[in-house]
């Protein structure tokens, strides 16, 4: 059997699928929007036409590429391309910002590579038992992991307060539609467009793209202005040293091995599983490194370690699925109607009548993982090139790209609407400080969060209450300490500190994240950070109010996680509004008194009100792809008339730019991803 | 260097004559179709579940045999959300011209306009209803280590610990959850309902020993593994045939045999864009009618395990419309809803 196996791995039909798998999923990865589920969703019928083992193997060739191609975008644009690379964002982009965005990206290609063939290993070596323990996780298990992920929101954000707030806010839009459980609608305010809730990518494409299509007008503005240096991708050192330096960079220290163990444990968890591990991963290892102060600074080991966990998730959510028929991921989900197609069924049959094809398929994953570092090698310098692109183009081509990812999720215009609305406010609570990343990790465990409870309470009712059942159930219970010892660790490694008498690290001075700049261009609006920190409190407590007079109509499941979600809004924008007072009566922490946020208020109208325009007035009138063509070339045209850069040979450009991109996306969207886009007079 | 950018330009000028080309040529293409020359461009089959679902399965049967029949294809679309309901919201949105088609599941469509906003009306499936296709009845699942070895152990249950036996179900206001609701009107039993936003996680609830039964269909079988549960009851007149295979290890007696009367199952069908004009959805019921009584397609459907209904065009339409009565009559008798001149008031949910 094993040479049977290895004669199919080792085929040149298989080889080359790997290779054009890994080569779509890099591409599918990188774009915002563009997920795994949907390009395996498309192949599924690849599986009438050749061998299963065949087919599964291109398929999970393109999973494998698309959670690593994620980390280019991450690392290159700053926007993840998959909600798994949200901390890859954190140390990749500061490196590129310095310059040393070959370094990380060669590091995202090594740790994924790495991180998948540990939980390859573990998917070849010990699927079965390692499925059982999945099962154990039940939904009080998994509320506690939703739990343990929001405590880590707190890590996540410079301010704890604002951390906190962008965490249970987002934690609150999962509230949006109707209830999973309840059967009601929920604040949807008799829109049956928002009746499906806000889905995860919508979430991640408005929280991360929008502000990042408003801000890179701006940059580009101060890099020609000399304030800023210009951010290009500089080729620095022959690849092979820095090859070799990434490879001893991740051997050196225990970061990626230990992520791409969590990635593992996490990806096995049905519905957690990929999209937190990268956090998770990351968290820990921040968290137990000698120096946590330069992570977020652009440090290789939060590159390693995010990105080894996120590719350890592939092997690991396959392994439920392959077992039990329980996907540990979408995507997963996708291979199991594959399987299912073929009247296959998951469970012992797979690993002993259809063991060939079931062990060609897992090692087909091994080669892919193995493949991925030319390939990925390749791409990403291929790649890269964005980075040559001007801004403007760039902001251009990412407005259009959030629209149609968010179309592509289901067809739903209110979607992008929601999008655009969370992207708008995320572009503001940057300028305050409050970061996207716990945001993005509320909205990904807000189901997760709701849906434990209130079963675990559906459960217990009848049989003495939910405090009883958590503490019956081991699992929960080593859960609940090892979130406490979560939240209070940076407590208790300050008294540890302490008591060796040694200087905390950790505490920094309180600076100004925008300074104020002596050249304007345009209306600047300008608010003491300060008055508007009280403003946004105030306005919360009120928009928490609203909310608990509409929960008064719901069912009582319907009602709890609202009620609890929305307390703990209120209770954090409390202690923020108390938090705002204290530099009045503190002297030492007199300098942020003096900050300033300043928005650019020409770009922020034109960048928001073009994108509207596009996609309520021109889309339903004359069609996709006419009015895309049209949105680029004016966001571009528009950009450089404002900045008196316009000149003969830019115009021709932006048209043949904006032409050919437009058509290949909407090309691919329509026809090859069998995506509706509206139609109007031409299409 | 001049002569360089000058080459460029006059690639890009090429390029740009090529792209305005396409443009106007696509813009022809897209041009309305005639009903004489109906079908004359691939389908958009909308599938209002996640991949990998029953639902997904349907449509992947068709995208097998569709092509013979109308020399066309189908495109599987995914509008998922609120347990169907974005899906078919979605679809009476969609331009009446008879190449956007939906799986549909019944009581979904009945019950979710009644409790909650909804764009879809039950009349909308009627109008355009194609094909029906499958009957999945509603089965009582176990463990096969569970304590009850058959249903009559579990209804003693029930009885002794009102409220304390707990049953998973898809979604509130579902089949499954009908289906339990049937159950403890024929039993006179309370369970402590647990409802899960979709079929797997019920299905690994069980698995895992979290729940200790699940109220479920054919399909869950398949992904439960028929060595690791025991089925005690089935909702139907008969076991149906897709069960076959795992008989000898699952069990599976209708309730009926059991001394219950206990009916209830899911429904699923086609449907197509209300309004679509009369020749067009006369086609369409034809060529779907002619697809679904072919012996390849009925050997497909044992093979991925979805029991047939088989119930072509307008007889579909008046199922469904039976079904509503019938459904209607159920949740007002257990005080749900209250009927007056045709109006539907919730009482409670």
């Amino acid at each position: 059997m094993l040479l049977e196996v290895l004669g199919n791995i080792f085929s040149p039909a298989s080889v080359g699928l790997i290779i054009l798998g890994l080569a779509v999923g890099n591409f599918v990865g990188c774009m915002p929007g563009l997920t795994a589920t949907m390009a395996l969703a498309v192949l599924v019928p690849l599986t009438y036409y050749m061998p299963i083992s065949l087919a599964l193997t291109l398929m999970g060739a393109i999973y494998v590429g698309a959670i690593r191609g994620g980390g280019i975008a991450a690392i290159l644009v700053n926007i993840p391309g998959t909600p798994s690379d949200i901390a890859t964002t954190f140390d990749g982009y500061p490196m590129t910002q310095q310059g040393k965005a070959r370094e990380a990206l060669m590091m995202s290609i090594f740790a994924s590579v790495m991180g998948g063939l540990i939980g390859n290993t573990f998917l070849i070596l010990v699927a079965n038992p390692l499925a059982k323990v999945a099962l154990k996780f039940g939904p009080p298990e998994l509320f506690w992991i939703s739990i343990l992920g929001i405590a880590l929101m707190v890590s996540l954000s410079e301010s704890l307060w604002k951390g906190l707030i962008s965490g249970f806010l987002g934690l609150l839009i999962t509230a949006v539609g109707v209830s999973p459980l309840g059967g009601e609608s929920r604040f949807t305010f008799g829109l049956t467009e928002l009746a499906g809730g806000v889905p995860i990518i919508a979430g991640l494409i408005g929280l991360y793209c929008i502000p990042r299509i408003l801000e890179l007008p701006q940059e580009a503005t101060r890099e020609e202005t000399g304030i800023d240096t210009k951010q290009t991708l500089i080729i620095r050192g022959n690849i092979h040293k820095i090859m070799w330096e990434t490879i001893k960079a991740w051997f050196s220290n225990l970061a990626g091995f230990v992520s791409a163990l969590i990635g593992t444990v996490v990806g096995i968890l049905p519905g957690a599983g990929g999209n937190i591990a990268g956090i998770m991963a990351y968290d820990q290892v921040k968290r137990f490194a000698k120096n946590p102060q330069n992570f977020g600074k652009g440090d290789i080991r939060g590159v390693a370690s995010a990105e080894s966990a996120n590719n350890a998730t592939v092997s690991s959510s396959l392994v439920p699925m392959l077992t039990f028929g329980v996907p540990g991921s979408p995507p997963a989900a996708v291979l199991l109607g594959a399987i299912l197609v073929q009247g296959l069924r998951p469970g012992p049959e797979l690993f002993t009548k259809y063991a060939v094809d079931t062990y060609t398929f897992i090692g087909g994953l091994f080669l892919a993982n193995i493949l991925l570092l030319p390939v990925g090698m390749y791409l990403s310098n291929m790649f890269s090139r964005i980075m040559f692109v001007s801004k403007e183009m760039l902001a251009a081509a990412i407005g259009v790209l959030s629209v149609v990812g968010t179309l592509a999720i289901r067809g739903n215009v209110g979607d992008v609407f929601v999008m655009i609305i969370l992207g708008l406010l995320m572009y503001i609570g940057g300028r305050l400080k409050f970061s996207p990343a716990p945001a993005v990790l509320g909205i990904v465990l807000g189901r997760i969060a709701e849906e434990g409870l209130t079963q675990s309470m559906m459960i217990s009712k009848g049989t003495g209450g939910l405090i009883p059942y958590f503490l019956g159930r081991p699992i929960t219970v080593a859960l609940i300490i090892f979130t406490l010892f979560t939240i209070l660790w940076p407590y208790l490694q300050k008294m540890i500190i302490k008591r060796r008498k040694m200087k905390y690290e950790g505490i920094q001075e309180e600076t100004c994240k925008y300074e104020p700049e002596k050249i304007i261009i345009g209306n600047e609006f300008k608010i003491s950070e300060l008055l508007a920190d009280k403003i946004i409190s105030v306005l919360l407590i009120v928009i928490c109010g609203f909310i608990f007079w509409k929960t008064s109509s719901f069912s009582r499941y319907g009602a709890i996680f609202p009620i609890m979600t929305t307390s703990g809004v209120l209770l954090f924008s409390i202690l923020y509004f108390i938090n705002s007072w204290i530099p009045y009566f503190v002297k030492k922490r007199q300098p942020s008194e003096q900050c300033e946020i300043i928005m650019h208020a020409p770009s922020l109208f034109i960048g928001i009100g073009s994108i509207l325009l596009y996609v309520y007035l021109l889309m339903p009138t004359i069609g996709f792809l006419t009015s895309t063509f049209i949105y680029m070339l004016g966001l571009i045209l528009g950009t450089r008339v404002q900045r008196r850069t316009l000149v003969g040979k830019g115009v021709l450009y932006s048209i043949v730019f904006s032409a050919i991109l437009s058509f290949s996306i909407y090309y691919t969207f329509a026809n090859i991803l069998n995506i509706h886009l509206p139609t109007g007079i031409f299409i | 260097m001049n002569s360089r950018k000058r080459k460029l330009n006059t690639g890009s000028l090429v390029r740009l004559t090529f792209m305005m080309t396409v443009f106007s040529l696509a813009t022809l293409i897209s041009l309305p179709a005639q009903a004489a020359d109906y079908p004359s461009k691939p389908f958009n089959y909308i599938v209002p579940f996640s991949p990998g679902g029953t639902t997904d399965l349907q449509a992947r049967v068709f995208e097998k045999y569709w092509k013979d029949t109308f020399d066309q294809p189908i495109k599987v679309e995914y509008v998922t959300g609120a347990g169907g309901q974005v899906g078919w919201d979605a679809l009476v949105d969609r331009k009446a011209d008879g190449y956007t088609v939906a799986g549909n599941n019944l009581p979904h469509i009945i019950m979710q306009p009644i409790f909650r906003d909804t764009n879809f009306t039950t009349q909308d499936h009627i109008d355009g209803a194609v094909a029906g296709l499958v009957t999945d009845p509603e089965m009582i699942t176990v463990l096969k280590d569970s304590p009850y070895k058959d249903i009559h152990d579990l209804v003693k249950a029930a009885k002794e610990n009102p409220g304390a036996i707990t049953a998973g179900v898809v979604g509130k206001f579902t089949g499954d959850w009908l289906g339990l609701k049937l159950f403890e009107d024929a039993t006179d039993t309370e369970f402590a309902e647990v409802i899960f936003p979709g079929s797997r996680p019920t299905v690994a609830a069980l698995l895992g020993g979290h729940i200790a039964c699940m109220f479920g269909n054919t399909g869950d079988i398949k992904t439960l593994g028929p060595e690791n549960v025991r089925t005690l009851a089935v909702g139907a007149k008969e076991t149906p045939a897709v069960l076959d295979p795992f008989i000898d290890q699952i069990g599976a007696p209708t309730a009926h045999e059991k001394g219950i009367e206990w009916y209830a199952a899911i429904h699923r069908g086609l449907v197509t864009v209300p309004g679509t004009p009369k020749p067009i959805v006369d086609t369409l019921r034809n060529k779907v009618g002619k697809i679904i009584t072919t012996d390849a397609y009925a050997q497909e459907m044992q093979k991925v395990g979805l029991p047939m209904l088989n119930r072509p065009g307008q007889e579909y339409a008046e199922f469904i419309e039976q079904r509503q009565d019938k459904i209607l009559s159920v949740l007002k008798n257990m005080g749900y809803i209250e009927i007056e001149n045709g109006e539907i008031t919730v009482l409670k949910r």
